[in-house]
């Protein structure tokens, strides 16, 4: 009962935070919208093909050759 | 006499609609298409493409039957039973199509290039500025030029995203976006400008990659190492990027996981007729459907307007933001770097899979017969695939939270 009380109240303080933080992205001017938009659009697009990227390099270790290959 | 005139009204109502303002307009619409046939047919600008939009539009121009007793336009194919709108409903709505498209797309992708140089990734990055560049630029724009739609925020803000992802040439990501932005009204020159600039990569990137390079540039030899990337690493890649995606962006999930899926049919070598299907059959119907479909949206009333002419220029600017995003990124680069590369495979990290590469390799050919960049600009490439889709993504999750879409 306890756990659930806790889980509840856990919940509604994380939906309070995410409403205030979007209240704020919200009230923000649309220029400042553009701008963050494409801040993090364009830092986004890199982050993730880096991770990718790290990825590719990942799954291409040496175990990962096919029998008889060269390096 | 009343009655037959009547009849006589709703059997010619087709000349005598041509007759009117409207017809003007609808003659207009069947010029643009005629143009775009021509483009296909005769310049062989991606005719799978253009071909159908072309006689989608035709179709969705035809005058309207009207009911002699009550006036109304009644059944044609725009009609709620008719068939294009059966189309629309059923593939562009719900984003049907742009995911089958994928799906194809992924089975004739072939990612080894990109798996034996991995660092051609980043380009699939840099080529993604001129969807941003345009992005904002329109924002800025959009209230200025149609003071009309200055106070909808919201509208304004996803205008923009869709205007901005037509650079990165690919159709099916702009499709995606226009319409989970619920822009209906615009798809007909979003959708045209996206499948134009894609078909018009000869033309409009060489100039672009002239301006920004010296030929000294251009003329640069990279070495191209021969290994082969295992079969695991091919399975595994579709798997693991679509894992990856879905974490980070799951909005960019319907886009990366049907284009990796392909890609798995293809590389997973045990289901040939699966891939092959996908290939052609699927490739193929889809393609039909999608054009006819796309055409459908161009009505005069939707597309001979002014805002029409300003998506189809911003569209532009974007892709040209986009291929010098891709060549300074790779200047920017050789700043640091003991082998230099060639600031032409940048270019190529835009979406037009194989388009782009091709061109590339023919300028490089061009200036150097033996010069040979093919598959490091394939690499980049197909990281453009990657890389739009990811900024497609991004974008509508951005502008989703900032609108509360």
């Amino acid at each position: 009962m306890l756990f659930y009380l806790l889980s509840a109240a856990e919940a509604a303080e994380t939906a309070a935070v995410t409403t205030a933080s979007e209240s704020k992205l919200a009230a923000m001017s649309i220029f400042s919208k553009g701008l963050f938009t494409t801040l993090l659009g364009l830092v986004g697009v890199f982050l993730v093909l880096t991770l990718f990227y790290v990825a590719i390099k990942i799954i291409q270790r040496p175990g990962h050759k096919e029998p008889g290959e060269k390096e | 006499m009343e009655e037959f005139t009547a009849l006589l009204k709703e059997l010619f109502s087709g000349v005598l609609y041509m007759g009117t303002f409207d017809g003007l307009k609808t003659l207009v619409m069947f010029i643009i298409a005629g143009v775009l046939i021509y483009l296909a047919i005769k310049k062989d600008y991606e005719p799978a493409l253009l071909l159908p939009i072309a006689f989608g539009a035709i179709l969705a121009n035809m005058p309207p039957i009207i009911d002699a007793i009550t006036g109304d336009p009644t059944a044609s194919v725009l009609g709620s039973d008719g068939f294009l709108t059966v189309l629309f409903n059923a593939g562009i709505k719900n984003e049907l199509f742009p995911i089958l498209i994928f799906i194809a797309v992924g089975a004739m992708i072939d990612f080894s290039p990109l798996l034996k140089d991995p660092s051609m990734i980043f380009f699939g990055a840099a080529a993604q500025f001129g969807i941003f560049a345009t992005f904002l630029t329109s924002m800025l724009l959009l209230p200025v030029v149609f003071p009309d739609i200055a106070g909808d925020e919201s509208l304004i803000l996803r205008l923009a995203s869709a205007i901005g992802i037509i650079g990165a040439a690919d159709g099916p990501t702009t499709l995606y976006v226009a319409n989970h932005f619920d822009l209906a009204e615009y798809m007909a020159p979003i959708s045209v400008a996206a499948y134009s600039y894609m078909a018009l990569v000869p033309v409009i990137q060489p100039p672009i990659i002239r301006a920004l390079t010296t030929k000294k540039e251009r003329t640069i030899h990279m070495t191209y190492t021969e290994h082969k990337a295992s079969r695991l690493t091919l399975i595994l890649f579709p798997i693991v990027v679509t894992i990856l995606a879905g974490i980070i962006v799951p909005m960019s999930v319907p886009l990366v996981g049907s284009l990796m899926f392909g890609n798995l049919l293809r590389e997973c070598k045990v289901l040939e007729r699966l891939s092959k299907t996908a290939q052609n059959e699927l490739a193929n119907l889809v393609t039909i459907l999608l054009g006819l479909t796309i055409g459908s949206t161009m009505l005069a009333e939707n597309f001979l307007r002014w805002d029409t002419l300003f998506i189809l220029s911003l569209g532009l600017f974007a892709f040209v933001f986009d291929t010098a995003g891709g060549v300074l990124f790779a200047k920017f680069l050789n700043l640091f770097r003991k082998n230099k590369l060639n600031p032409m495979i940048g270019a190529a990290g835009i979406s037009a899979f194989p388009m782009s590469a091709r061109v590339i390799q023919k300028m490089a050919k061009e200036d150097d017969p033996y010069n040979f960049v093919l598959m490091q600009a394939t690499s980049a490439n197909v990281s453009g695939q990657l890389g739009s889709i990811v900024a497609g993504g991004l974008v509508i999750t951005l502008v989703g939270l900032l609108i509360g879409w």
